[in-house]
């Protein structure tokens, strides 16, 4: 099964904090800008398989018997309320001006993905990466991946609403080079 | 076009920057966007071979939650369901795409890939 991290650490610590709030699952994640120092591309690996949590988007599963071991672990369709109430999450507010209080998805990933001892692998970031995504892949080390070689590009959720209005001018006009000026102004912070 | 982004050195169209520039991109109108990232994916799907399926609010609700939780907070969770529809399915294979997700027009097969 195959993912792409989330670097961010802002989610990432408010994960940590949900997750031992809610599921008393202690977790630490090394940053993702870690990863870079090391050389050898095995230990990026391993370091990526300890320390990542889904960046939602894009989530492939080509192999049954890892799914089977996570599935043991996410409760059945009906069951998702006592589910929730068994860990005192059942309300799951969202409270305005604070910031992180929601469960979310990704939590429940790396909670039944560590508990099951499935190892997610890395997605090339060509499968998954922002529009402003700077351009080189986690684990491959590949660099200059920029907007024109990517197959897929994540619009990223309520995090950068804005951006989504621009994939009405991306189908209108010529395609991948609005993407590449876009994505231009995106990294220089003037979007 | 602005002399601040004239001195930037990428190829900017300058309608583009215009649109970009006074545009006001105050809301989050999902029908408007959604209809092309559905369209791209669902012609991708065609052109890989693969099967659709869509996951819609309907799907999202028939999550058993409290009452309380609200759309968006049954849809997060709908991939955990998918997964577990995935496992008790026929089906070698299976990927699971967010709404917010552009397929490019010449995306390969990612099955082919990995």
């Amino acid at each position: 099964m195959f993912w792409y991290v989330d670097g961010n650490e802002r989610n990432r610590k408010f994960m940590r904090k949900r997750l031992k709030k809610y599921f008393d699952f202690d977790i630490t994640f090394t940053p993702q800008s870690e990863m870079m120092k090391i050389k050898k591309r095995k230990k990026r690996l391993k370091h990526f398989q300890n320390n990542s949590n889904y960046n939602g988007g894009v989530m492939l599963c080509n192999d049954k018997d890892t799914a089977r071991q996570i599935n043991e672990l996410i409760p059945e369709t009906d069951q998702w309320e006592n589910f929730f109430k068994s860990h005192g999450a059942e309300k799951n507010e969202f409270i305005h001006n604070v910031p992180g209080t929601e469960i979310q998805e990704q939590d429940l990933w790396v909670l039944f993905s560590h508990k099951s001892g499935v190892k997610f692998k890395p997605l090339h970031c060509k499968w998954n990466a922002g529009l402003a995504f700077q351009g080189r892949d986690l684990i491959s080390g590949q660099t200059k991946v920029g907007p024109k070689k990517r197959h897929f590009i994540h619009f990223f959720g309520g995090t950068s609403p804005s951006v989504r209005h621009f994939l009405e001018l991306l189908q209108t006009n010529q395609g991948k080079r609005e993407i590449q000026a876009v994505a231009g102004l995106m990294n220089k912070g003037l979007i | 076009m602005s002399e601040h982004l004239k001195n930037i050195d990428y190829n900017i169209d300058e309608d583009l920057s215009n649109y970009i520039l006074y545009n006001n991109f105050s809301t989050d109108d999902q029908d408007k966007w959604s209809d092309i990232t559905m369209k791209r994916i669902t012609d991708y799907a065609n052109r890989i071979g693969a099967d659709l399926k869509v996951f819609d609010e309907n799907d999202a609700f028939k999550l058993h939650l409290p009452d309380t939780w609200f759309l968006y907070q049954r849809a997060n969770l709908l991939k955990l369901d998918i997964l577990k529809q995935y496992v008790e399915s026929d089906y070698d294979n299976c990927l699971i795409l967010d709404l917010d997700v552009l397929v490019t027009k010449k995306a390969p097969s990612i099955f082919d890939y990995y």
